[in-house]
């Protein structure tokens, strides 16, 4: 005998579906409202319901599973009115004791509707619009995990096998499983969008650890360190190399300009003059490729050193061009050569403090190589490369991303074919795409995205943006992403800007975002059939002994202070005060504290160092 | 007439408002004096716990508004809501019709009348009253266990009889009394199958019960004040009163058009409850029906009060049958379910079971619109030009009202 059919099981099954509700009032091709049985569905579920639509050719009509999801539910009780209610909290009277009637709810579900299938067989064909509006009066039904389940994966893509990225379950579903098309996230781009808690670090977690699976390339800015347990769980994904790279600002011919954006950005703007004079410099003191912002830095002041003694010599030797430059001029513009230096150096040892942290003995950090010239030790199949950005202030934070994104990208736009496709992974997005209010001129970083976001789907470059403050993302860069995954958003700008980027995400939808618990959201996009409400997977082994939430309280319950520390400011103020004892006692009548100050410290015998 | 209302009803409404005064002034002091007038307190906190455990029953009728040229079915539900205070259990509330009379429930052959009348709104109210009798009976006559505490009708207990008492009222059907009587058989002739007799039958039979059925009268219809004037006739009946005064009073009342509601809206206050008097409901015997005066002379004469939740609402009639035990206590009930509708100030009870038992718009809609579809079809099939063209006509007729009036 011959073993059933899908279809034929499908058919089968269909006739199994519970019955949850009766269709009623005005339905239109787009959604419909159904009167719903007691505890019989839930917000979020997919229902179905059988209509008559008319043929495309036959001029018959034919018989079509109109497949929906649950986008609300109200519930009310005509017979309970509301100045009962009243009377019972003004006298405290219990509700049960009285005569009152609780038991006679209405619970009324709107429907938005995803698509048909045609046939009787649910999952055969593929989902198509619905032509012709729901019958009032039809029955909706509840199909079983199995239909759902080819629902959403879709014929095409069960037939092909196509990658599929799976992340949790329908939300009050757990046996239907919700997946990511692979190829259309890679490609297509995703937005990661939750406030603080809403879980969308396990979300991303889930994604990054599916695409592991895959093989496929991947590196992530990581501005917290949340993802650096991949690198302690490598023993999980014994096939993928996963390495943590620090970042070190490095300087090409081509990319010189950086050093001019950190000055503008970390130092004050230099004036014309100033300006002119670091072009000077700049066209004097040749880039040697490769080399760190921190080494070129130093050798640009010490050439403004050397021009600065020249100057004051007065020596015949110095350059034609910097004759009319002043002495305060080429000292201005060292010193914010110097502080931006400083401010470099001081970032370097934020983030060298940081990895050295008891908590990452056992991490390896490694110094990024430089995406020009070794971009294959940054991508490559089965390698995840993480880089750790903390210590860095913002604007480094995004002169590194666009530096090494710059750089890929170029590799892969030219088809050098020296790195295969990559995935990149930008955590804190709007740090580094902000929105035009934020300030996107200060932001190197903004340009680079937008670039590899637009061009990206040509050439194999793919990026996964993830953000808790959707409203200040940029939206031209937001909007290109193809896919999303929402999670708990409460804010109501970020809420109105999802909406407004999000082509398909209806007005129910964008209200329930707030009622969503942790890990729940709504995925929707090319990478899903249809918009989906999602309990996201929680990776508990992916959990990391050395990352996570910090025990403030714990920590300031256990911390003393550094005692040779103390010691020795006690011994620098027992010597200083007798010291102070034997200075002069006041000033004269009527002198400026400006006056009293200067005096004091010459009295000291130092002088400034101006 | 509008230099009329401007220039006179200002001293119009002053008097009205200073006699009103007086008025209510006398009637209260001739309650307080005669002991007519009780008081309930209102304290839900304690009350409810007292009743915890009890099952009360609220009922009331839906009737379907189908108006056709040509028919005029009757559609009638009569519903019951049971609730137990304090019941934690899925029982502690049944909602269920108990009775749904439709179409022709007039006939032999278990519809409701046996024959053509042309009132249809009489057939209609007469189904209706003996409906919501029997629902009470049904559940009065249930085992001991099952038996409400206490049953609240919406409207009156005891109805006047004599409209429906007209010699070619049809009788109802034998099917239509086994209906109303609970499953017993009611083999008698046509005369004995008449609203008159079948209501008394009713009536009887829920009263011996035993049960506490009271009827709750939310709206009061009516110019004359019957219950002031029953009061009046018992203080002169026990010689309290002066012919005279009474006499006096009742024209000070009539000359301003109070009814009872109105009266004792500003009479009692609030918790108060005139003490109960048995009240003949029938009118006048001159008025009564000559081939049933003997039956509506048997009819009972309901123990009927006002009672006046709160000062915020009108008090409303409350009717229950002579010698029944502890009508105190289920006006308790009335005031403490009147209470739970603040603004409302009616039995929350007998408002939830108006709203189940209603016979929605579009049902009446759907029973009038195949009743249209019936008769084109046989007028069509009829194959008679003039038929279509008179079916039609009938069907597409509108009354002349005044709306429709051409515009000048």
């Amino acid at each position: 005998m011959d073993a059933p059919s899908p279809a034929t099981s499908s058919v089968k099954s269909q006739q199994d579906w519970t019955r949850i509700g009766t269709v009623v009032g005005s339905t239109s091709t787009g959604s419909y409202t159904f009167i719903l049985r007691s505890m019989q569905g839930k917000l979020g579920d997919i229902v179905a319901t059988r209509a008559e639509v008319p043929a495309a050719l036959s001029g018959r009509n034919e018989t079509a599973t109109v497949w929906g999801r649950i986008v609300s539910i109200d519930r009310f009780n005509p017979f309970f009115p509301a100045e009962a209610a009243q009377e019972l909290a003004d006298k405290n009277i219990e509700f049960l004791d009285t005569v009152l009637s609780g038991s006679r709810d209405h619970l009324e579900a709107e429907v938005l509707i995803l698509g048909t299938t045609l046939g009787a067989d649910a999952g055969a064909a593929q989902l198509s619009p619905l032509t012709y509006p729901v019958k009032p009066s039809a029955e909706v039904l509840y199909p079983n995990a199995a239909d759902v389940r080819r629902l959403l994966v879709g014929k095409e893509d069960e037939n092909t096998k196509q990658p599929m990225l799976h992340i949790g379950t329908l939300i009050g579903r757990g046996d239907v499983e919700v997946s990511l098309s692979a190829r259309y996230v890679v490609s297509r781009h995703l937005a990661i969008l939750a406030m603080t808690g809403g879980g969308k670090t396990v979300a991303a977690r889930r994604i990054i650890r599916e695409l592991i699976e895959l093989g496929y390339p991947l590196i992530i800015f990581d501005p917290h360190g949340d993802y650096l347990g991949f690198f302690e769980k490598r023993h999980l994904f014994p096939k993928t190399k996963i390495q943590i790279l620090y970042p070190m600002v490095r300087v090409r011919q081509d990319n010189v300009g950086i050093i001019s954006d950190l000055i503008d950005k970390m130092g004050k703007r230099l004036t014309d003059a100033q300006q002119q004079f670091y072009i000077y410099l700049l066209n004097n003191t040749a880039v040697r490729d490769g080399e760190s912002a921190t080494d070129y830095l130093r050798r640009l002041i010490d050439h403004a050193a050397k021009v600065a003694a020249k100057k004051s010599r007065k020596d015949e030797d110095l350059s034609e061009e910097l004759e009319n430059t002043r002495g305060s001029t080429i000292n201005a513009a060292k010193r914010s050569l110097e502080f931006v230096l400083g401010n470099l150096q001081q970032m370097e040892t934020n983030n060298a403090r940081l990895r050295s942290q008891a908590r990452f003995k056992d991490y390896t950090f490694v110094e990024m190589p430089d995406p020009a010239d070794s971009p294959e030790d940054i991508v490559a199949p089965n390698t995840v490369s993480i880089f750790y950005l903390a210590g860095y202030d913002h604007l480094n934070q995004s002169a590194i991303v666009s530096l090494v994104l710059e750089a890929l990208f170029t590799h892969r736009s030219t088809l050098s074919d020296t790195i295969p496709p990559f995935q990149a992974v930008v955590e804190e997005a709007h740090n580094f795409i902000p929105s035009r209010q934020e300030g996107t001129d200060e932001t190197p970083s903004l340009v680079t995205i937008r670039k590899v976001i637009t061009e990206g789907r040509k050439f194999g470059t793919g990026l996964i943006l993830i953000s808790q403050r959707p409203s200040r993302l940029d939206e031209t860069t937001l909007a290109q992403c193809n896919s999303f995954l929402v999670l708990r958003l409460v804010n109501p700008r970020d809420k109105n800007f999802v909406r407004s980027v999000m082509e398909n995400l209806s007005e129910s939808d964008a209200n329930i975002l707030q009622t969503f618990g942790s890990g729940q959201g709504i995925v929707s996009g090319q990478a899903v059939r249809f918009p989906l409400l999602v309990k996201v997977k929680f990776d508990e082994d992916l959990l990391s002994q050395a990352i996570g939430d910090e025990d403030f309280i714990n920590s300031a319950r256990q911390w003393t202070p550094n005692a040779k520390r103390a010691a020795n400011t006690q011994v620098v103020k027992q010597n200083l005060k007798s010291v102070a004892a034997e200075a002069p006692s006041a000033p004269k009548q009527g002198a400026t504290s400006r006056n009293k100050r200067r005096r004091g410290r010459r009295q000291g015998g130092i002088r400034p160092d101006v | 007439m509008l230099h009329l209302a401007r220039t006179q009803s200002d001293i119009v409404q002053n008097k009205f408002v200073s006699s009103l005064s007086v008025i209510a002034r006398t009637v209260r002091d001739l309650l307080e004096n005669n002991g007519l007038v009780r008081k309930l307190a209102y304290q839900p906190t304690s009350y409810w716990p007292t009743v915890k455990g009890k099952s009360f029953a609220f009922i009331d009728g839906g009737v379907a508004n189908i108006e056709l040229p040509s028919a005029a079915p009757i559609g009638i539900r009569i519903g019951s809501y049971v609730v137990r205070p304090g019941d934690n259990s899925e029982n502690r509330e049944k909602f269920n019709i108990e009775l749904a009379l439709v179409d022709d429930l007039y006939s032999e052959q278990g519809v409701l009348y046996d024959d053509d009348f042309q009132d249809i709104a009489k057939l209609r109210d007469a189904a209706r009253m003996v409906g919501e009798t029997a629902a009470a009976y049904r559940l009065a006559n249930r085992p001991k266990v099952e038996r409400p505490d206490a049953i609240i009708l919406h409207g009156p207990l005891v109805n006047p009889v004599s409209p429906y008492g007209l010699s070619d009222f049809p009788p109802f059907g034998y099917a239509a009394c086994t209906t109303f009587l609970d499953g017993a058989e009611w083999h008698a002739d046509d005369q004995k199958r008449q609203f008159v007799v079948v209501y008394l039958e009713l009536l009887e039979r829920l009263k011996a019960t035993g049960v506490p059925v009271v009827g709750a009268v939310e709206r009061a219809i009516g110019r004359h004040p019957v219950v002031l004037s029953r009061i009046l006739d018992k203080l002169q009946e026990e010689n309290l009163l002066k012919r005279d005064d009474a006499k006096l009073v009742r024209q000070e009342v009539e000359t301003y058009g109070l009814n009872d509601a109105a009266l004792f809206d500003v009479v009692l206050q609030e918790g108060e409850y005139l003490e109960p008097l048995p009240i003949m409901r029938q009118g006048p015997e001159s008025k009564w029906p000559n081939e049933w005066l003997e039956e509506i002379r048997s009819y009972p004469k309901p123990l009927t009060t006002y009672l006046k939740p709160s000062d915020l609402v009108m008090p409303f009639r409350v009717e229950a049958f002579e010698q029944m035990d502890g009508f105190d206590k289920v006006l308790d009930l009335i005031l403490h379910t009147s209470r739970l509708l603040p603004s409302y100030g009616f039995p929350v009870g007998l408002d939830i079971i108006d709203k189940f038992a209603k016979v929605p718009a579009w049902m009446s809609r759907g029973v009038r619109g195949q009743h249209q579809v019936v008769l084109l079809q046989k007028a069509l099939e009829s194959g008679d030009p003039a038929t279509v063209i008179f079916a039609k006509r009938v069907l597409a007729a509108k009354g002349r009202d005044w709306l429709f009036r051409p515009p000048s």
